[in-house]
C-alpha cells in the first residue's frame, strides 16, 4: 500500500478505535449527554478542557470523541443500505438486460440528476428530522451511484471468457451475477465504500448543521459546528475543533479510498 | 460415425446485420472438425450458438435426437457440450483458485467435486496437484488453457467447442496444447470444434474443415483436400496468406525435443 494510502489507514483505524473507546477516552463522559454547568460555558482550551468548553459549559473533547460514534454509525448504515441495493440493482441491469435494465438505467438517471445533499433534505422534509431518517434519506439519495458503478463493471466483465464457460456449464443468472461477477468487482466497490464513507459523514454533518440530522444532546460534529458558528470569532474553539474533527475524517477516509484503489489496481474510474 | 451434432440451415441476424446465414455442417461422434475464416466469418458465432450462449434466428440445432435451437437446454444437454474460451487472460475467473475454477461446472451439476476429482482432472491435462491451488495470475498462458481444457472436461462432455484456444499462446506452448487435444480425443472420444483463423494449426488438429465466408459456408471436405486442392477461390485466398505451411517447418513442430520436460522443470 503507498504511504498516504498508509496514512489514510492510521488515520481511520485511530478514528474507529476513538469511537469505539470514547466512554473511556473521554475526560468527562457525562458531557456526552444533557449536562449543564453554566459556570463553565465558553471557557477556552485550557488544561481542565484542552479545546475549551460550549455553551453549557461541555467539555468540546468529550464531545467530539463522542460525534465521531454519530458519525460512523450514519457511515456505517448508509453504506449497509445502499450497497447491497446499489449491487444489486447495477448487477441485474448490467447482466441481464433488457427491459430490467432500462428501467433501472433510467429510475437512477432520475436520482443522479439532483444533487444527492438536496434530495437528502427533500426526503427530510417530509418527515420530522431526526438521525434516523437523516440515514434513510441519505441512502436513498446514495444507492443510485452503486448501481451506476456496479453496472459499467458488469457490462465489462460479463463477456470474458470464465463468465462465458460458466453460462456454457449451466449456472444460472445468480450464480453467475453473485459467484462469478461480483467477486471481480470488489475492487472498485470496496474503493468506493471507503472514498464514500468520507462523503457521507460529511454530507450527515451538512443536514444536522441545517438541523435536518442528529438532534440535541446528541453529540454530532454537524450540530457542534452550528452550536459555535454565531459566536465566531471571538469564541473560535467550538467550530474550529469540531470542522477540524470532519476534515480529519473526510481526509482519512479519502486517503484510504486512495490507497484502496491503488492495492487493486483499479483504474480512475471510481 | 454416428452424427453427434447436426447443424441446418443455420441464421444469426443482429438486427440488419447477418452474421450467419444457412449453415448445415455435421460433426460425427469423436470428430475434428475445424471452423476457419477471417475475423467477422461469423466462426465465432456459429460456436456461441453450438454451446447455447446465444440462440440461432434460423435454422436447427440438433444434438443426438434432441432440438436444441430454439428452447432452454437440459442439464444432460449442458453437459454433453463444454466450451473453451478464447483469451488465456480471461478464461479463469480471477479471483477463484485454478481448481475452484474446474469444480465449477461440477458444484452446478451437482457431480462430485472432491479433491481427488480436481486432481484426476488436472492430471488428465498434465498438470501436477499443486497447481490446483494456484491462482489463475500465477499460471502461464499455456497452463490457463489447459485448466480450461479441465474444466471442460469436467462434465464428461461429448462435444467441445474451443476458440482460437492457442491464438495467444506461443508455437511452443500451441504445439504441446494441440498435442494435449489430440491424445484427449483419442483418449476419451470426444469431438470438438475447432474455431480457428490459423490454417497451419488446422492440419495438425482437424479431421475436416469447414470454410466460413461472411457467415456462409463456402467450402467443407476432408482437412487433406481442403488444404492441397481447395475448390473456393476464397479458400485459396486464405491459403495464400499463410506463412508457413512448407513440409520442412511443418515436421519442426510438433518434434520438439522433450518440451514436457522443460515445462516441468520450471513450472
Amino acid at each position: 500500500m503507498t504511504r498516504s494510502g498508509f496514512l489514510g489507514a492510521v488515520i481511520v483505524g485511530g478514528l474507529v478505535l476513538v469511537a469505539i473507546l470514547a466512554p473511556w477516552l473521554a475526560p468527562y463522559p457525562s458531557h456526552a449527554g444533557a449536562f449543564v454547568d453554566v459556570d463553565l460555558a465558553y471557557h477556552p482550551p485550557n488544561a481542565d478542557h484542552l479545546l475549551g468548553t460550549d455553551g453549557v459549559g461541555r467539555d468540546l473533547l468529550s464531545r467530539l470523541l463522542f460525534a465521531y460514534r454519530t458519525s460512523f454509525l450514519l457511515a456505517c448504515v448508509v453504506l449497509l443500505l445502499a450497497v447491497p441495493i446499489g449491487v444489486t440493482t447495477g448487477l441485474a441491469a448490467g447482466y441481464l438486460g433488457g427491459w430490467l435494465e432500462t428501467v433501472i438505467l433510467r429510475t437512477t438517471d432520475i436520482f443522479l440528476a439532483v444533487p444527492s445533499l438536496v434530495l437528502a433534505m427533500a426526503i427530510l422534509g417530509l418527515f420530522d428530522p431526526s438521525l434516523t431518517m437523516a440515514m434513510v434519506a441519505v441512502s436513498f439519495a446514495w444507492w443510485p451511484w452503486y448501481t451506476r458503478l456496479v453496472y459499467n463493471v458488469t457490462r465489462s466483465i460479463r463477456t470474458e471468457g470464465y463468465v462465458e464457460a460458466a453460462e456454457t456449464a449451466g449456472a444460472g443468472p445468480l450464480r453467475t451475477m453473485f459467484g462469478e461477477i461480483l467477486p471481480n468487482a470488489r475492487g472498485p466497490i470496496l474503493t468506493k465504500m471507503t472514498l464514500d464513507a468520507g462523503f457521507v459523514i460529511l454530507m450527515g454533518a451538512g443536514l444536522s448543521f441545517l438541523g435536518l440530522g442528529a438532534e440535541p444532546p446528541t453529540p454530532d460534529l454537524g450540530t457542534m459546528v452550528a452550536a459555535g458558528t454565531p459566536l465566531l470569532p471571538d469564541v473560535w474553539w467550538p467550530t474550529v475543533f469540531s470542522s477540524l474533527g470532519i476534515v480529519i475524517a473526510v481526509l482519512g477516509f479519502n486517503l484510504l479510498g486512495d490507497g484502496i484503489r491503488d492495492l487493486f489496481g483499479a483504474d480512475e474510474s471510481c | 460415425m454416428a452424427e453427434l451434432l447436426a447443424v441446418r440451415d443455420l441464421g444469426k441476424r443482429y438486427g440488419r446485420v447477418v452474421a450467419l446465414d444457412g449453415i448445415s455442417l455435421g460433426i460425427a461422434e469423436g470428430e475434428s472438425l475445424a471452423v476457419v475464416g477471417q475475423s467477422g466469418s461469423g466462426k465465432t458465432t456459429l460456436g456461441r450458438l453450438v454451446v447455447g450462449l446465444e440462440r440461432p434466428t434460423a435454422g436447427s440445432i440438433r444434438y443426438r435426437d434432441g432440438e436444441l435451437a430454439h428452447r432452454s437446454r437440459t442439464r444432460a444437454e449442458r453437459k454433453a457440450i463444454q466450451l473453451v474460451p478464447q483469451d488465456p487472460l480471461s478464461t479463469l475467473n480471477p479471483s477463484r483458485t485454478a481448481g475452484a475454477n474446474v469444480a465449477l461446472p461440477l458444484v452446478v451439476h451437482g457431480l462430485p467435486r472432491g479433491r481427488a476429482r480436481l486432481v484426476e482432472l488436472f492430471d488428465k491435462v498434465d498438470l501436477a496437484e499443486r497447481f490446483v491451488d494456484r491462482f489463475p495470475s500465477e499460471l502461464s498462458g499455456g497452463q490457463r488453457q489447459r485448466v480450461a481444457i479441465a474444466r471442460a472436461l469436467a462434465t464428461g462432455p461429448r462435444l467441445i467447442v474451443l476458440d482460437e484456444p492457442t491464438s495467444a499462446l506461443d508455437v511452443l506452448v500451441q504445439a504441446r496444447v494441440v498435442r494435449l487435444l489430440e491424445r484427449l480425443r483419442q483418449d476419451l472420444g470426444i469431438a470438438y470444434l475447432f474455431i480457428t483463423h490459423d490454417l497451419a494449426l488446422v492440419n495438425s488438429v482437424a479431421n475436416r474443415v469447414a470454410v466460413l465466408y461472411r457467415g456462409r459456408l463456402v467450402e467443407l471436405g476432408p482437412t487433406d483436400s481442403v488444404l492441397r486442392k481447395p475448390q473456393h477461390p476464397y479458400t485459396r485466398r486464405l491459403l495464400s496468406n499463410v506463412a508457413v505451411v512448407d513440409e520442412a517447418e511443418e515436421r519442426l513442430k510438433p518434434a520438439r525435443p522433450d518440451d514436457e520436460a522443460v515445462d516441468q522443470e520450471f513450472a
